[in-house]
């Protein structure tokens, strides 16, 4: 392929790639500055400033960040010693994975159970206990996989070399643990700053009231108050971002070539339970569960049309997420390695660091001429929800993508195949399976997703998460349970289902 | 409006003129379907509500047809109805279900036009009463967690605070529900300079703030907690279901606050004259007493005009010592900023 060729097709992809990530990122994020558009009042400088600096929304700032804050650290204070100690253990460390794979829905409708009537329940323990249960198999995992990294023969070549058993943990394991357990808490702290569904059902109400769940408010429900809403927005960006970037600025893992047992056979049963353990409370909610409900026909009726809309919406999510990511991974693929390839892998990640309620709000003040969220917009949904995930499927598929074998592609091309025939050939049959993966993976996700479908949801527009948030807050626990094990199984079924050919 | 919006909007106003106009010429030699647009909230549609009984009767004898858009409670509604005038569309013609504490957000929208009627409780021209409830907290002296004998109920605002009640409260969130409002309003009328400590107390007292009333009832009769806030009328409920329902409605010493619902249509959306008189028209069938003898059985509310008969089940319930009104002008957001700021 010509040179002036090749490079109008290199910037014609990129291009294609960021017209959704401009549209449904950059100018949604742009127009949480410019409220005044639509409140009708003008914008100044210092009123910006003003707002923001507001002793209501500031408390609501210290409120998100310490309770953040304080389940990062309790979650790596647990993490790191389960981490080291499951390290020799990769199938057990695998299935510490497990609990990230669990609806936030469900795991607050199990704790809802769990904590009944005890006077834990509505408060702000029982949303720090729910989050750092569900993040501490998370940091171990990091850690386990990062400990479990390192040679058996460093540590015994600084045994024998006199060094104490503190002075060959600080030389040997923390250089190696430290960047994970840093990753770690930066990605804890992320996800708690950015809770919704777990504040706004087991917090019991404000003050207990994450940013988050305060730009819910301030929109969908009591005095509309968008200039508040974008202010709330606009620390959430804040908040999430800056940690972030300190992840990808400083955190820099150090490559040490895998040395796991190919088999765990000599893994100890007991290391695969005490992983598990960590999915036990979720498994709770079962016990809530009325068979009869399940099998009435009211059910049914009642959950028939969300839970095609759920479906529907799942596997458009699922689609769109993948073919936004093929389209950015054939954009860097077309691009020469270097520092401006490296600046668009980055912006593509953006979004990961971007909250949903955030996204969904400049969503709907970016394209207010068209989207009425209290009349519902699938549109919407679909596209905050495909930006949502497409960061995920990102990072997944690209360094996939990146291991394409060359002289194959080059054998193929020379046999007189077009690249796309060429491509297809030889690098469709390698990538297929994640790709399914991916999308599974994405509308699994997308199934037990709240956040955005609250946002952009109406009466006439319920998706399943919702019908069981509505459930819960009019304490119809039969039948939330009832749903959220319908979503547990859909989940379940979409993910292990698109391993089953691997 | 900017002048792109502005020319979006003239596009979708010619499309929207085409499409009529088309629809007419197409019912021209039959009679045009008139359609009212209604916006309610769920509870008044729910089943076995009032609301499908007045669709109906309407229905039938307006040649007319009702289109019913439904916001999930009252605090929604009002939302709603802002966004529209942000936007510069008027669609709601009429609206069912707001309160005296939502009004004045609403207000300036409001055909200055009010319903014919000898009713109990009068606000501006424009807000035709639909229905009142006195609001009070439900007490259940069998609650499960009492160890021994039930306590003394609370008589006054301010027993609330006594830390036996600690988490034993079931309340509702201002920003989302009306008797959540009408409870900070209420101790606000009650207690005067007093209210602010009165609720930075009331935080410990509450198990959860629920959004919705629906939600603080439920876990209220699953044996969650002894108190619930919600209305008298509720009492009344309990008894047309079960005569010896233990659940009893608590009067306060200070007084207990009212919330009068009512309807009112929206100016800029009655476009013509006969528009205009289909709204009034439906607004005087909420009013009209066959309607309004319908309120307690279906909303459990009691009905806004004089003279109707009640139930048995209502003739029990106990009345205010004091009626408690918030002040005819105030403002919401500022209320509720302090409320948040009290709670903190």
């Amino acid at each position: 392929m010509s040179a002036p060729r090749r490079s109008f097709i290199s910037t014609a992809l990129v291009i294609a790639a960021f017209l959704p990530w401009f549209a449904v990122f950059f100018v949604p994020a742009l127009s949480l500055l410019r409220t005044g558009q639509l409140t009708g009042t003008d914008w100044t400088l210092s009123g910006f400033f003003a707002g923001l600096v507001d002793p209501l929304l500031l408390a609501k700032v210290q409120f998100t960040a310490g309770q953040a804050m304080l389940s990062a650290l309790i979650s790596c204070l647990v993490g790191l010693p389960l981490g080291i100690y499951l390290r020799h253990s990769p199938r057990a460390t695998d299935w510490l994975k497990i609990p990230f794979g669990v609806p936030t829905l469900v795991a607050s409708a199990a704790w809802v159970s769990i904590l009944s009537r005890t006077s834990m329940i509505y408060s702000f323990e029982a949303v720090l206990m729910s989050h750092v249960v569900l993040n501490i198999p998370w940091v171990a995992s990091l850690v386990a996989e990062a400990a479990g990294g390192v040679p058996v023969g460093w540590d015994e070549l600084a045994r024998s070399l006199g060094a104490r058993s503190f002075t060959r943990w600080r030389t040997v394991y923390f250089p190696v643990i430290a960047p994970a357990l840093f990753s770690g808490f930066s990605q804890v702290f992320i996800l708690c700053s950015m809770s919704f569904t777990l504040v706004t059902l087991l917090g019991g109400g404000p003050p207990v009231e994450t940013l988050e769940a305060a730009i819910f408010a301030s929109v969908r429900t009591g005095t509309l108050d968008l200039v508040t809403g974008a202010n709330l927005s606009l620390w959430q960006l804040v908040l999430s971002l800056l940690p972030w970037l300190a992840l990808r600025m400083f955190w820099k893992p150090i490559a040490i070539p895998a040395v796991r047992p190919a088999s765990g056979a000599a893994e100890p049963r007991w290391h695969r339970v005490l992983a598990l353990a960590w999915v036990a409370p979720y498994a709770v909610f079962f016990k809530d569960v009325e068979p009869t409900v399940l099998v009435s026909s009211k059910f049914w009726s009642e959950i028939r049309d969300p839970l095609l809309l759920s479906l529907g919406l799942a596997i458009s999510v699922g689609v769109l997420a993948v073919l936004w990511s093929s389209l950015a991974i054939a954009a860097l693929s077309s691009m020469r390695e270097g520092r401006r390839q490296k600046v668009v892998e980055v912006l593509f990640l953006l979004p990961s660091g971007v909250s949903t309620l955030t996204l969904s709000l400049g969503f709907w003040l970016a394209y207010s001429a068209w989207i009425d969220p209290f009349e519902g917009s699938i549109a919407a949904l679909i596209f905050v929800q495909a930006l949502i995930f497409f960061p995920l499927v990102f990072r997944w598929l690209w360094p996939l993508a990146r291991l394409r074998s060359q002289a194959a592609l080059d054998v193929a091309r020379s046999l007189g195949a077009s690249p796309l025939r060429a491509w297809l050939e030889v690098e469709w049959p390698r990538l297929r399976q994640p790709f399914i993966h991916a999308v599974a993976l994405v509308s699994a996700a997308s199934t037990g997703e709240l956040a955005a479908v609250s946002f952009f949801s109406s009466e006439r527009m319920v998706t399943l998460p919702l019908l069981v948030s509505r459930w819960l807050a009019q304490y119809r626990f039969e039948y939330a349970h009832g749903v959220a094990a319908i979503l547990l199984v859909i989940s379940g079924v979409l993910t292990l289902g698109s391993r089953w050919e691997r | 409006m900017t002048p792109r919006l502005a020319f979006l909007h003239s596009i979708r106003v010619a499309l929207s003129f085409a499409i009529l106009s088309a629809d007419v010429s197409v019912r021209a030699a039959d009679e045009p379907i008139r359609v009212l647009s209604i916006l309610t909230y769920d509870s008044l549609m729910a089943e076995g509500g009032l609301g499908h009984e007045v669709v109906s009767r309407f229905e039938k004898s307006c040649r007319c047809r009702l289109k019913i858009q439904v916001a999930g409670d009252a605090a929604q509604m009002v939302s709603r109805l802002q966004l529209e005038q942000l936007r510069g569309r008027s669609e709601t013609q009429v609206v069912v279900g707001v309160d005296q504490a939502l009004w004045p957000q609403v207000r300036a929208m409001a055909l200055k036009w009010t319903a014919s009627g000898d009713f109990e409780h009068v606000l501006d021209p424009g807000f035709t009463p639909l229905d009142y409830g006195v609001m009070c907290w439900i007490w259940n002296p069998e609650w499960k967690g009492f160890a021994g004998s039930p306590p003394v109920p609370p008589r006054r605002w301010s027993d609330l605070l006594d830390p036996k009640w600690k988490r034993r409260l079931l309340l509702q969130d201002p920003r989302t529900s009306t008797p959540g409002l009408g409870f900070v309003l209420g101790a606000q009328a009650a207690l005067g300079d007093a209210a602010g400590n009165f609720i930075n107390g009331i935080r410990r007292q509450w198990m959860t703030l629920a959004a919705g009333w629906s939600g603080s009832y439920g876990l209220f009769l699953k044996g969650e907690a002894p108190l619930v806030w919600s209305y008298t009328t509720s009492q009344a409920y309990h008894l047309s279901r079960n005569p010896k329902s233990p659940f009893r409605a608590l009067v306060f010493e200070e007084g207990n606050p009212i919330q009068i619902e009512g309807s009112f249509i929206v100016e800029k959306a009655v476009a013509g004259p006969g528009q205009q008189e289909l709204a009034r028209q439906f607004v005087q069938l909420l009013a009209s007493k066959e309607i309004q003898e319908r309120i307690p059985n279906t909303q459990w509310m009691l009905p806004a005009l004089k003279g109707v008969a009640l139930p048995e089940e209502f003739q029990s319930i106990p009345s205010p010592l004091k009626i408690l009104r918030p002040p005819v002008e105030f403002d919401l957001r500022t209320t509720l900023r302090h409320w948040e700021l009290s709670i903190r």
